[in-house]
């Protein structure tokens, strides 16, 4: 038995109440430590919030398991004497998964039947939903940790606090670094949930022995090394939210499992009889092609059924237009003063360079080669010698001959059909461009969108086919 | 009480990794952002330990710490609760990092130059640090 279970409450009830179970319920995070502020015990919520297993937290000083602002900047335990009412601060912690969490810090001592000071209790409220303030007009450019005004942006603005007042499973789909994780978390805290934990799994870091017990937790004996019962991810996320992130990547078996539990929101643990009830949404995200992982037979199409009630799909950066701007003098203005640096502004020249890219990597690589950029620049402006040197050299049709994933559908549509296996590439491009300048009737701007290009690459392109005139 | 052992210069045959610790007093800094002082040195593959020295921080910033590793060419930082933005950041930089450590210092020496140390997933170390801080 664990020895946190042999903490109890006596005279409180008929019988005795064991501690953790009676601190268990409550869905702030509460911690309690003796005199010398090691930790006796931490209740699930504050599992959920700072990752760490009510064992592997007792007898550690309270600050290297909450790690929070105040521990180093003026602990407000030592303003806790035995007369003192609880204290009260607005804080920050970083928790094991590396986020930064504000939180609103509550200690009051506890004290013995001579009124000696035998130690404290804290709570950890979550602060998160309290600080993302959304608004609802929908003509913001920022929903959370999301920055945007394009089209496709505001259209995921706009349903992200609709899909957050439902309570069915959300399914988010998107090329890596669009935002799915952000998009996960602000239907987390748009929603009902938002007070309850948001915990975030990601299917495809753990192996699958351990994947399961992880999320569904198991049995003290259930197998070799289980010494003690883990609650799992999904009894953590209870009456909140689980963002289970690459999804595409869970093994079959967990599949069943999960499929299983989104039926009825029964849990069964490794080695458990007893199924236990969880009120839990489950968000899943993914930047794989689930439908054609069906026909592979490499994902269960009931389980895509369940998770797909309410999809999502994120656009990739090359088709939100004037975000990609927006982010860079984000990016730009973010990053230069972390680095101390001077620079104010991305030169026409490399700001060309950086509009025709595709990104595959999309935000993420956006944000990348700026940072990168900042870094490298000396001056006040960015150019094209700060830029990583594989965006100088990238050559699109490098990467479509390559088969690499094009966001652009209508690049496809181009493709040439006609004795095209004939042709070489310079000639195919040719005959795209031509086909585009046709569909376009001469407008080169609408013929470089149909084609998925930037004006100065189909410019460029044109000029090297002598099409230009 | 350090068990490494101290030596005055590096043999250039014998691989050297430099580490750099956040400290809070003698023991690993709870955040990485807020640490005061850093304590940097060279710990030979053999486990000695040279280039010993302890940085006062003008300011507690993760920015000023994330330039102090880079500048000190810094290959392994150990450190305690750290920002996913700042781990990422220094991972690129190819600096390894090992977060979720606490405790005394020289306890994560011992660790490093024992090649024992690793990733912060591991389940934390309780009983050393249960004796270290007050």
């Amino acid at each position: 038995m664990s020895p946190f279970r042999k903490l109890q409450i006596k005279g409180f009830c008929d019988s005795p109440i064991a501690l953790p179970q009676f601190l268990d319920e409550i869905p702030v995070g509460i911690m309690v430590f003796n005199a010398d502020r090691k930790v006796i015990l931490i209740n699930r919520a504050l599992e959920a919030l700072t990752g760490f297993l009510p064992q592997e937290a007792k007898g550690i000083p309270c600050c290297y398991v909450l790690r929070s602002n105040l521990c180093m900047q003026g602990c407000q335990l030592k303003l806790i004497g035995r007369k003192s009412e609880p204290v009260c601060s607005e804080a920050n912690i970083i928790n094991k998964n590396r986020q930064k969490i504000p939180v609103r810090l509550t200690s009051g001592p506890i004290l013995d039947n001579n009124a000696n000071l035998v130690g404290f209790i804290e709570s950890v409220e979550d602060m998160r939903s309290a600080e993302d303030p959304i608004d609802e007009s929908g003509k913001t450019f920022l929903f959370g940790k999301l920055i945007g005004r394009s089209q496709e942006i505001q259209r995921i603005f706009r349903v992200i606090p609709v899909i957050a007042q439902t309570d069915s499973s959300v399914l988010i789909t998107g090329q890596t670094g669009t935002g799915k994780d952000f998009v996960a978390e602000a239907i987390h805290h748009a929603s009902s949930r938002a007070k309850g934990p948001f915990i975030k799994v990601n299917c495809g870091a753990l192996p699958e022995s351990l994947l399961e017990s992880e999320l569904f937790g198991h049995q003290k004996g259930a197998f070799t090394g289980a010494v003690e019962s883990k609650p799992g991810r999904f009894r953590l996320a209870h009456n909140g939210s689980l963002y289970l992130t690459e999804i595409g990547d869970l093994p079959l078996s967990l599949q069943v499992k999960l499929l299983s539990f989104l039926d009825d929101k029964v849990l069964h643990p490794l080695g458990s009889t007893k199924g236990i009830h969880v009120d839990v949404r489950v968000i899943a995200a993914t930047h794989r092609n689930l439908e054609q992982m069906v026909r592979e037979g490499r994902f269960r199409e009931d389980l895509l059924f369940r998770l797909n009630v309410v999809r999502l799909q994120l656009p990739p950066l090359v088709k939100r237009g004037d975000d990609i701007k927006m982010l860079m003098d984000h990016f730009l203005q973010t990053f230069s003063p972390r680095f101390k640096k001077k620079v104010t502004e991305v030169g026409e020249e490399a700001k060309h360079i950086l509009l025709d890219y595709p990104y595959p990597g999309n935000v993420r690589e956006l944000r990348n080669i700026v940072e990168y950029a900042v870094n490298v620049c000396e001056g006040t402006r960015i150019k094209p010698e700060h830029l990583p040197a594989y965006i100088l050299e990238y050559e699109p049709q490098e990467q479509e001959i390559n088969g690499v994933q094009d966001s652009s559908p209508t690049f496809f549509s181009f493709r040439p059909s006609d004795g095209g296996s004939d042709l070489s590439w310079v000639e195919a491009e040719r005959k795209m461009i031509m086909d585009a300048m046709v569909k376009a009737q001469g407008r080169r701007g609408d013929a470089a969108r149909i084609l998925g290009w930037g004006r100065s690459t189909l410019w460029r392109k044109m000029k090297r086919h002598g099409l230009s005139s | 009480m350090k068990k490494v052992k101290k030596i005055s210069s590096s043999a250039p045959s014998v691989i050297a990794t430099k580490i750099l610790i956040p400290l809070s007093g003698d023991d690993v800094a709870p955040r990485f952002d807020l640490a005061p002082e850093a304590f940097v040195a060279v710990i030979r593959s053999d486990g000695l330990l040279t280039e010993e020295r302890t940085i006062i921080l003008p300011e507690a910033s993760a920015e000023a710490l994330c330039h102090l590793v880079l500048a000190e060419k810094v290959d392994l930082v150990v450190c305690c609760g750290i920002e996913d933005e700042y781990y990422q950041y220094l991972k690129w930089k190819k600096v390894r990092v090992i977060d979720s450590e606490m405790g005394p210092y020289s306890r994560v020496l011992d660790k490093v130059a024992g090649g024992t140390i690793s990733n912060g997933e591991t389940p934390l170390d309780a009983e050393a640090t249960r004796s270290s801080k007050k």
